[in-house]
């Protein structure tokens, strides 16, 4: 369920994702060969039916003006405070694009490579999209503390 | 994996494995598709390329083996029943050896030729109504014999199946003589070949192109898909009225002379509905300085507004289907009446407008063009049903106007399976257009 909410915006939609994943874990389990682990299986299937969900359209609608920002500079702890909830839905509120491409590269652990040919879209447009996505979370995260404190 | 960056470390940590557990009615979802006819259906879903092509196959094999069935040999074409006028201009005594009853067609004809459809009359006597009958005269099948060297030959309609010696002789060549002016329509009417003898070899369907439109009503039915949901499909009720629907259809039929009809074609429809919110009673204020004349505050009047405060949205769910219909049409002087029924197959379902959340009863955008709206239909809504009634009167040869009464039902909800309630709609309208004959 974890993995559903990370590529989604709204818990129904992650819900939906799960039966689907599920469903064609149970249609095609026999199809599984023991050569790797099982969970890493019903993972790759889940993350599948994800990203099913999203067209390359994902892609197009960009938010503009995050490149020319500076990186802000975070102390490594930030980090530490915030729980895995707050996280989820700074994720949420990445756009799709965004999202998808920082959940395979920085959570998954996929290379630019992977995801292009995962997605069908350039390395490069990976490459960006991860950037932005960390600035804008950076941005987010900023706000958070500025707001607690 | 860039595991240098801190920020891409502290998501990975915290959240690779972190999962909240799915609720159990998810499972219970589950479980209840995964049964046969679920797995059937995938199956089906998954090879419907397949299904659709054997389906036209099909459609075509059945058309094909109607057509042959229908090419009958040039020798055993039957007689018409207008042919008993014909043999009333035979004369009684004489043999006619060339009509072979059993058969119903002409054997002293030979078998190949291609006019064994002309009948040997004796020549009429009255010399005016030479001319008129010239007039009449198609080419003839052969060479006059010798016991008759002056019978022209006639070309006759003659779908009959009555054997010729069968009728007596009428003295009409009398009656001709007695009404002079009745001869060259009786002898038209006699001798131009028939209409569908035109036809013949064209094939036996006729293809329609039909231009429709249909003021629509359109029932909903919501049902909560747990009881705690209730009290929430109580309060979509109260908030949401109908208020108007319409569709328009283009549709390509093809219809049989036996009075088969397929039709299909794309259907695009609409249904509008309000959506009322009283988010209570607003009061408002407003203070109101008064200034004397220099300009200067002399004090300040207290003005509160009360009144309720209504949010409206105009919600559209709009649907374009392709349909697959069937039908049988019966033809009766210029009106033709229809039965058609069939499926349609949902290709768009868009949505738009406002409703209540099932989790706070507080008004929720859903969009179906926004992602960040609230996902709570589907994108499409598979099969669904359709049944008409349709009357089309003949305005010119090839074209028609139609009316037909239709109902239209999708069986699925249109709302997502998560969704907390079911919701299906059920059309009926009136479809007014023209068909045109391609």
């Amino acid at each position: 369920m974890g993995v559903c909410l990370r590529y989604t915006r709204h818990e129904m939609e992650a819900e939906d994702i799960l039966q689907d994943a599920f469903i064609k874990v149970f249609d095609h389990i026999d199809k599984f060969e023991f050569k790797g682990s099982f969970e890493g299986w019903i993972r790759r299937i889940v993350i599948n039916t994800a990203l099913k969900n999203y067209g390359k359209k994902s892609f197009r609608h960009e938010q503009i003006g995050l490149e020319s920002q500076p990186e802000l500079p975070l102390e490594p702890d930030i980090y530490a405070h915030l729980q895995e909830e707050e996280l989820l839905r700074l994720i949420a509120r990445l756009p799709d694009g965004y999202r998808i491409v920082f959940n395979l590269y920085a959570i998954e652990g996929y290379n630019h490579k992977e995801i292009a040919e995962m997605l069908g879209i350039q390395e490069s447009t990976s490459r960006s999209q991860l950037v932005k996505a960390r600035k804008m979370l950076q941005v987010m995260i900023t706000d958070m503390q500025k707001i607690a404190v | 994996m860039n595991k240098h960056y801190p920020l891409d470390e502290a998501f990975r940590k915290k959240l690779r494995d972190f999962g909240p557990e799915a609720p159990m009615h998810l499972w219970e979802q589950i479980e209840q598709k995964r049964n046969w006819r679920r797995r059937a259906l995938n199956k089906a879903r998954r090879q419907r390329y397949v299904l659709v092509l054997a389906g036209v196959l099909l459609v075509t094999g059945v058309s094909w083996l109607d057509w042959l069935g229908r090419q009958q040999p040039l020798q055993s074409f039957p007689i018409p029943m207008s042919a008993a006028p014909v043999a009333g201009l035979l004369p009684a005594e004489e043999p006619s050896p060339e009509i072979s009853p059993a058969q119903n067609t002409l054997s002293l004809l030979p078998p190949a030729s291609p006019v064994s459809r002309f009948v040997s009359l004796p020549p009429v006597q009255e010399p005016a109504l030479q001319p008129a009958v010239q007039e009449e005269v198609s080419t003839p099948a052969h060479a006059p014999s010798e016991s008759a060297p002056a019978r022209p030959v006639y070309a006759a309609s003659l779908p009959a199946v009555r054997p010729l010696r069968e009728s007596p002789a009428p003295a009409l060549p009398g009656l001709l003589e007695q009404n002079p002016q009745n001869r060259p329509g009786i002898l038209s009417g006699l001798f131009s070949p028939e209409p569908r003898c035109a036809e013949f070899g064209n094939g036996f369907w006729s293809f329609y192109l039909d231009v429709l439109a249909s003021p629509d009503l359109s029932i909903r039915q919501m049902s909560p898909r747990n009881p705690e949901y209730e009290e929430y499909v109580q309060s979509r009720r109260e908030t949401e009225s109908n208020m108007y629907a319409f569709s328009g259809a283009l549709r390509l039929s093809m219809v049989s002379d036996r009075g088969v009809a397929v039709r299909t074609g794309l259907n695009y429809s609409q249904i509008n509905e309000k959506f009322t919110y009283y988010s209570g009673s607003e009061e408002i204020i407003k203070y109101i300085n008064r200034y004397d004349q220099d300009g200067n505050v002399i004090g300040t009047d207290t003005v509160v507004e009360v009144g309720a405060r209504y949010k409206v949205t105009h919600n559209q769910y709009r649907m374009l289907d392709i349909p697959f219909l069937l039908g049988y049409e019966i033809s009766k002087g210029k009106f033709e009446l229809s039965l058609n029924a069939g499926a349609y197959l949902n290709l768009l379902f868009r949505q738009k407008g406002d409703f209540l959340s099932p989790q706070d009863l507080r008004p929720v955008s859903f969009d179906s063009g926004d992602p960040d709206a609230y996902p709570a239909f589907k994108q499409a809504v598979g099969v669904g049903w359709y049944g008409s009634l349709g009357l089309a009167y003949h305005l010119k040869p090839r074209l028609q106007v139609v009316v037909e009464p239709h109902i239209k039902a999708f069986p699925k909800s249109v709302t997502r399976e998560q969704f907390a309630v079911s919701q299906h709609y059920l059309t009926t309208g009136l479809f007014v257009g023209l068909r045109h004959q391609l």
